[in-house]
């Protein structure tokens, strides 16, 4: 399922320099899990405030490339990085970077919901103490609970266990949760797969909402959805990224019905 | 871009840096612990049984407390293999009818029952075996009365492993059989026990592994002997390598003892080729 | 090899036989498990009636385990049970002696499991989790009378000479813990070597739940930039309790039946009770095992019987046991299902 692509963006090396200057940039990074090599020469870049997404068949690497933002893979044995990725500047491989301080800038959202089994208010506040944050606990779960629209659903009850909550609302909870350290950058995996259709598109309203404030980085492999929230798109096919730039572009061109079709029988 | 606020580095304050310090010490303290027990127990064995290290300890039989290991060896095989005769059907057959025929009920109460013999003291099978098969059934110290008192304590480990492989069998599979006119035997022939078969074999090894380590039950059943186990199944006692073990370090004989530490060895090693065998197996 | 059989819609005769033998016959065998332990039970409880018609609750409370007067010309019948004279059936320091060596097994195991249970899910770097939890495997299917002597050989001599002396010194303030050390083989050294046993089951069974612990949750909770230990402790740990619980009363039944390790290294000192914990000690196990020899000499039958009955109580104990941990284990079962439930569920 070759794609072919036109030219004009071919292998997708648009420049951070065009219009916003990037938050996350990631130049000829290559993965290789044991011997099996997971991406291959991946560049591309996010830029601040907006929705990028990527998009691809699974075991293309999307995922994969996701984990990379925020160094899950440390905990994976025999994986090796190339390349760079840069955060506001910095290099995250870099010697003397301390994962946990990356991981507090870039927060990360899963597929499935991950709520702690404690209560609503505590698998916020938990998140907070245990980084030393002792004042104004309340106010900032109140906050974050507002900006993931669950604030009105679950301020009777803040005390129940979170997994009384639906599947929806706990995804949601999981969103509050990453979004309580104030991280510069949201990383999301598939945040709607594992939900029925009524909470995706609370999810895809609210990835609306927090993208004025906050970087966005989605993988998905629904294209109608990546279709609605994104500013910037790639394509990722047996671990290279095929295509990558201004979403509307992609979706405009000619290709774009290959492309979907292409996505449609990759996906899932 | 607010990047000079962002800090990558040194971000653990002392009292989290302190808690991490002290999880990492006392994991890694528990690891050094455990390998050194290990190394210190098999270390024991293999210091302690150099003297018996040579051909004829494989090849002799015992003589008193000294000799060879070659009666004890193969009483042990001896035995393994007619429990294994006796608790691989019942194992499996009890497995295959709480899954088809048997009520919810029923088949809750029979893995119950099942369960709970796993944590019958083994001495108490020792004892029983002995009063009822060795004296009252006549069959006197022999093979039978202990193959068949090492079966009923292994029973429990067949049942369970049988009915988690059985289980693995995916019911369409079955549906689709019986929708093409399969009756149940045949169905529980060619697609159960088909399918189950990697799992059941596996669990067949781990029994017999628990069997193999296994002393109390025994003792008094049977006995003890210093010539290689005849075919006779009754009023032959059968010599076997736990007893070596217990009753061999116990002597002042450096020869029995090193005999009791190569038993041990061969024990260690036999029960852990097979549990890693068996293991692999059902995996 | 379809055959049509022009409509008939009933089995024919052969068929029906056979299903019906093979129903039959799976339904015999699958008997084995209740005629097990039923047989065992109820043959137990039958060589108990007249050992407790004899000692009445004297067996429980008794110190003293005396066959009598073998020599005797004739036995005599006391409270209608044939017994040789001055016999004697008392359990009580085997009781203690059993209670004794289990828990305070128990006690220094489980830490000690549940560190290794966190090493070997969670707590160290890749290989040596692995190694970890194969060699903690491999420690549990050691067989008993290796355990046993090991005790003997090395901890024994090692208490005798080193630890007794050094915690007679350091503890003596405390009762138990003063005393002489006399011997190899007493509960020190029986307590160590029921440890050595009973920490791979315990860990074994903490691992096993630390490690099914989603991906997902413990993934997430290292997203939220949070360390090892705190991971461990919000996430890990929650999820496992239940099972460490589990495991502890299961090694506790493991303990509990031990028999040939204990046989070997507790001295199995007969009527008395343990002064301190470098005094020797008899288990119910052991007893069971070290003295059905000597009570085959009583021609009433009574000694071998009230081995029996030893057998019985700590059947009971261990089938109890065995049952609580039983609970505990199913219903973390429940627990951890309906936990991840709603998103297994929903996919």
């Amino acid at each position: 399922m070759l794609l072919t692509l036109p030219s004009d963006r071919g292998n997708g090396t648009s420049s951070p320099q065009d219009d916003h200057p990037a938050v996350i940039d990631v130049e000829a990074l290559s993965l290789t899990v044991g011997t099996r090599a997971v991406l291959r020469q991946v560049n591309f870049w996010v830029p601040a405030n907006g929705i990028t997404t990527v998009v691809g068949p699974s075991g293309s690497g999307k995922s994969s490339l996701l984990r990379i933002l925020n160094r899950m893979w440390d905990h994976v044995p025999r994986v090796r990085i190339e390349g760079h990725v840069r955060f506001s500047g910095q290099d995250l491989y870099a010697r003397g970077v301390d994962v946990r301080a990356v991981r507090t800038h870039i927060g990360m959202v899963f597929q499935r919901p991950t709520p702690f089994p404690r209560s609503i208010y505590d698998n916020i506040a938990l998140t907070l103490r245990v980084h030393g944050i002792r004042q104004g606990i309340s106010d900032r779960v109140e906050s974050v609970l507002s900006a993931s629209g669950l604030w009105d659903e679950v301020k009777d009850r803040l005390l129940a266990s979170a997994l009384t909550l639906s599947g929806g609302q706990q995804q949601r909870l999981s969103i509050a949760r990453a979004l309580a350290l104030n991280p510069a950058v949201l990383l999301m995996d598939e945040p709607q797969s594992a939900l029925d259709p009524r909470s995706r598109d609370q999810i895809t309203q609210l990835m609306l909402t927090l993208k004025k404030h906050t970087t966005i980085v989605l993988v998905t492999h629904h294209l109608d959805e990546a279709k609605r929230v994104s500013d910037r798109l790639g394509v990722m096919v047996g671990g290279t990224m095929e295509v990558f730039g201004p979403a509307r572009e992609i979706f405009q061109s000619e290709s774009v019905a290959r492309l979907a079709s292409a996505t449609q029988e990759f996906g899932q | 871009m607010e990047s000079s606020e962002i800090v990558l580095t040194s971000h653990l304050g002392i009292r989290r840096r302190f808690g991490l310090g002290c999880f990492q010490a006392v994991n890694y303290g528990a690891l050094t612990l455990v390998m050194a027990a290990f190394w210190a127990i098999l270390w024991t064995l293999v210091r302690g049984s150099l003297p018996a290290w040579h051909w004829s300890t494989w090849f002799t039989v015992s003589q008193g407390l000294g000799g060879g290991l070659a009666n004890a060896i193969v009483g042990t095989l001896w035995l393994s293999c007619l429990t294994l005769l006796l608790v691989v059907p019942m194992g499996i057959a009890t497995a295959t009818y709480v899954l088809i025929y048997a009520s919810p009920r029923m088949k809750q109460l029979t893995l119950l029952v099942s369960d709970v013999l796993a944590g019958v003291p083994s001495i108490v099978f020792g004892y029983v075996g002995y009063i009822v098969l060795v004296i009252a059934l006549g069959f006197g110290f022999s093979a039978l009365a202990a193959a068949v008192t090492l079966a009923a304590m292994v029973l429990p480990y067949m049942v369970r492993t049988s009915y988690l492989a059985l289980v693995e069998v995916p019911s369409a599979v079955r549906e689709q059989a019986l929708a093409l006119g399969f009756s149940r035997a045949q169905i529980i022939w060619s697609i159960m026990w088909a399918g189950a078969r990697r799992g059941i074999i596996g669990g067949a090894i781990l029994s017999i592994a628990i069997a193999m380590g296994e002393t109390a039950p025994l003792i008094y059943t049977a006995s003890w002997s210093d010539s290689l186990p005849s075919l006779a199944l009754t009023h032959h006692s059968v010599g076997y390598l736990t007893y070596v073990v217990w009753t061999f370090i116990q002597q002042p004989y450096p020869q029995a003892i090193a005999l009791a530490y190569m038993a041990g060895l061969i024990l260690v090693l036999l029960v852990g080729a097979m549990a890693v065998l068996g293991r692999a197996i059902r995996a | 090899m379809i055959r049509s059989e022009q409509g008939r819609l009933t089995s024919r005769g052969l068929r029906s036989l056979v299903e019906t033998g093979v129903q039959t016959g799976l339904g015999i065998l699958a008997l084995a498990p209740f005629v097990v332990l039923v047989g065992l039970v109820g043959y137990l409880i039958w060589v108990s009636i007249p050992v407790f018609r004899y000692m009445r609750w004297g067996f429980f409370s008794h110190i003293a385990w005396n066959l009598g007067n073998l020599y005797a010309y004739h036995p005599v019948l006391v409270h209608g049970v044939r017994v040789m004279p001055g016999a004697e059936f008392g359990a009580f320091a085997f009781l203690l002696g059993t209670g004794l060596t289990s828990l305070m097994a128990i006690c220094l195991a489980v830490p000690i499991a549940f560190l290794l249970a966190s090493a070997a899910s969670f707590g160290v770097s890749w290989p040596w989790r692995n190694i970890l939890a194969i060699l903690v495997e491999m420690m549990a299917g050691v067989p008993s009378v290796v355990f046993g002597l090991f005790g003997f050989i090395v901890l024994g001599p090692a208490i005798a000479t080193q630890v007794g002396p050094w915690l007679n010194h350091w503890l003596s303030p405390i009762p138990f813990f003063s005393g002489p050390v006399t011997s190899e083989t007493n509960l020190l050294t029986a307590t160590v070597t029921l440890t050595l046993m009973v920490i791979p089951i315990v860990a074994t069974t903490t691992r096993v739940a630390m490690a099914r612990v989603p991906r997902d949750w413990v993934d997430s909770a290292r997203a939220l930039g949070w360390t090892e230990h705190e991971v461990f402790w919000h996430v890990i740990w929650p999820h496992s309790r239940a099972a460490l619980t589990g495991g502890t009363i299961l090694g506790l039944g493991r303990a509990l039946g031990e028999t040939m390790a204990v046989l070997m290294v507790s001295g199995n000192a007969l009527n008395v009770l343990p002064k301190n914990i470098y005094s020797g000690v008899s288990t119910m196990a052991a007893t069971i095992a070290g003295q059905l020899d000597a009570a085959l000499t009583d021609p009433t039958r009574m000694a071998v019987h009230a081995l029996g009955t030893l057998g019985l109580i700590l059947m009971a104990i261990s089938l109890a046991v065995n049952l609580i941990a039983r609970v505990v284990v199913v219903s973390d079962g429940q627990t951890d299902h309906a936990g991840g439930g709603l998103a297994h569920g929903i996919l």
